[in-house]
């Protein structure tokens, strides 16, 4: 199979550089599987699950990450950005669901906000962003 | 020197040297902070540079790029500066030239300006000079995090959007090496990306989704972000840098000043013991004669 490059960036760090034969990503439009030779893209990201094949990794051998949004740009090597992403394995469980509660109680608590006001947006993003990190965590949706 | 008593000289030699101490660990502490900002600005200014890039091969390679945010497209009124300096002195010419190079511009406008400062610095001298502050951060800026400078960008992109600001400019410090770090003034809105017709348009088909239009209003927030974001931890890792070598002068004066004052002080003394003798000479004579 051939392989290319991918990298994943943050604003803070570079997360991952290496050959890989496969990633999957969550676009705005669902879920999308790069390999080699893909036409050249330049796709937003949904919060969602980061799937990558290494080069020469077995069949099942995924690496999984969560991914707060961002977006990929492919050509012959692949970059993708991001504001946030974290191997499942780094994922803080306790965190994450003490996180969730807290939005769940919050929109629990205020049923009469605007739904298209900003509070109500980034307690669903938060509460997606949870939701998907929880599921990484425990191995991801595909495992 | 016999003006100055040998008490005085003391006194001075005393305060001079804990000054020299204080400015002398100063120092040294801020070569360990430089060490740490300095690697987090390599990697910051990677990614920035990438989504610049990005951004620039995006408006090469597409025509249906919205020209909102193009120079040239309307009429620049209003412009917002973003003043990044830091939140503590002692460290030179730091603030004053970043608050220089701002007040400049700011007087040369015709309408007044929509500052925004970041570090404590340059909000109290605009203030203190009658200038009204839009927002400001005020938390040390090393400790940036994007997701403090995306609160930050929101309200200028917004004004941007409702015309209010036809302008953003950039103004910090920039690094250069650990001895020189020189004011910059940058503008981030609009883009001044003209395009290059040396590029080849169109070499391969590229696939934009959801579509170029949703896409580019996605990277421009992102490039002022990153845009803001690092001109912030440039600007922290310049303030050590710069401090450092004010610290390093300060010592090298303090050392000079204990210098001097232990030469007048052994002089004053050398002059009393001389005046002793003196007196005693004088007095054993009399009694002689």
């Amino acid at each position: 199979m051939n392989s290319f490059k991918l990298e994943v960036m943050t604003p803070s760090k570079r997360f991952y550089r290496g050959d890989v034969d496969m990633v999957i990503v969550t676009t705005k439009e669902g879920d999308e599987g790069f390999m080699a030779g893909h036409v050249w893209a330049c796709k937003l990201l949904e919060v969602g699950e980061l799937w990558i094949l290494e080069k020469g990794a077995g069949k099942s051998d995924w690496k999984v990450a969560a991914v707060a949004g961002g977006f990929v740009e492919m050509k012959d090597s692949m970059i993708i950005y991001t504001d946030a992403v974290e191997w499942s394995e780094d994922i803080d469980m306790d965190r994450v669901l003490s996180e969730k509660a807290r939005v769940e109680d919050w929109l629990v608590k205020n049923p009469d906000v605007d739904k298209n006001s900003e509070e109500m947006q980034s307690a669903r993003l938060a509460l997606a962003k949870a939701e998907i990190r929880a599921g990484v965590a425990r191995g991801g949706k595909r495992r | 020197m016999a003006t100055e008593s040998i008490q005085d000289i003391k006194r001075r030699i005393k305060s001079v040297g804990s000054t020299e101490r204080i400015t002398n660990s100063m120092k040294l502490v801020s070569t360990g902070k430089l060490r740490k900002a300095r690697a987090i600005f390599e990697k910051t200014n990677e990614n920035s540079h990438y989504i610049t890039n990005t951004i620039g091969e995006l408006f090469n390679s597409s025509k249906e790029v919205p020209t909102e945010y193009l120079a040239g497209n309307r009429e620049i009124k209003t412009t917002a500066y973003i003043v990044v300096t830091s939140g503590k002195g002692l460290c030179g010419g730091f603030n004053s030239n970043v608050i220089k190079e701002a007040k400049a511009d700011i007087d040369a406008d015709w309408e007044p300006p929509v500052i925004v400062a970041i570090g404590g610095k340059g909000k109290d001298y605009f203030e203190k000079h009658g200038y009204e502050v839009h927002s400001s951060y005020l938390a040390p800026p090393e400790n940036i995090s994007f997701l403090e400078t995306r609160e930050l960008a929101k309200p200028i992109l917004k004004m941007y959007d409702d015309k209010e600001i036809d302008e953003v400019v950039l103004i910090y410090n920039s690094f250069i090496s650990s001895m020189e770090q020189r004011v910059k003034n940058e503008i981030i809105l609009p883009f001044e990306i003209a395009s290059d017709p040396e590029m080849i348009m169109d070499t391969k088909f590229v696939e934009y989704e959801p579509s170029v239009k949703e896409v580019f209003n996605y990277l421009v927030p992102k490039y002022v972000e990153t845009k803001i974001h690092s001109a912030v931890v440039e600007s922290a890792t310049c303030e050590p840098a710069a401090r450092r070598m004010a610290m390093e002068s300060a010592t090298d004066n303090a050392r000079e000043m204990l210098n001097d004052l232990n030469l007048s002080y052994n002089k004053a003394r050398q002059s009393a013991i001389t005046d002793e003798i003196i007196e005693i000479v004088a007095g054993s004579e009399a009694q002689a004669g």
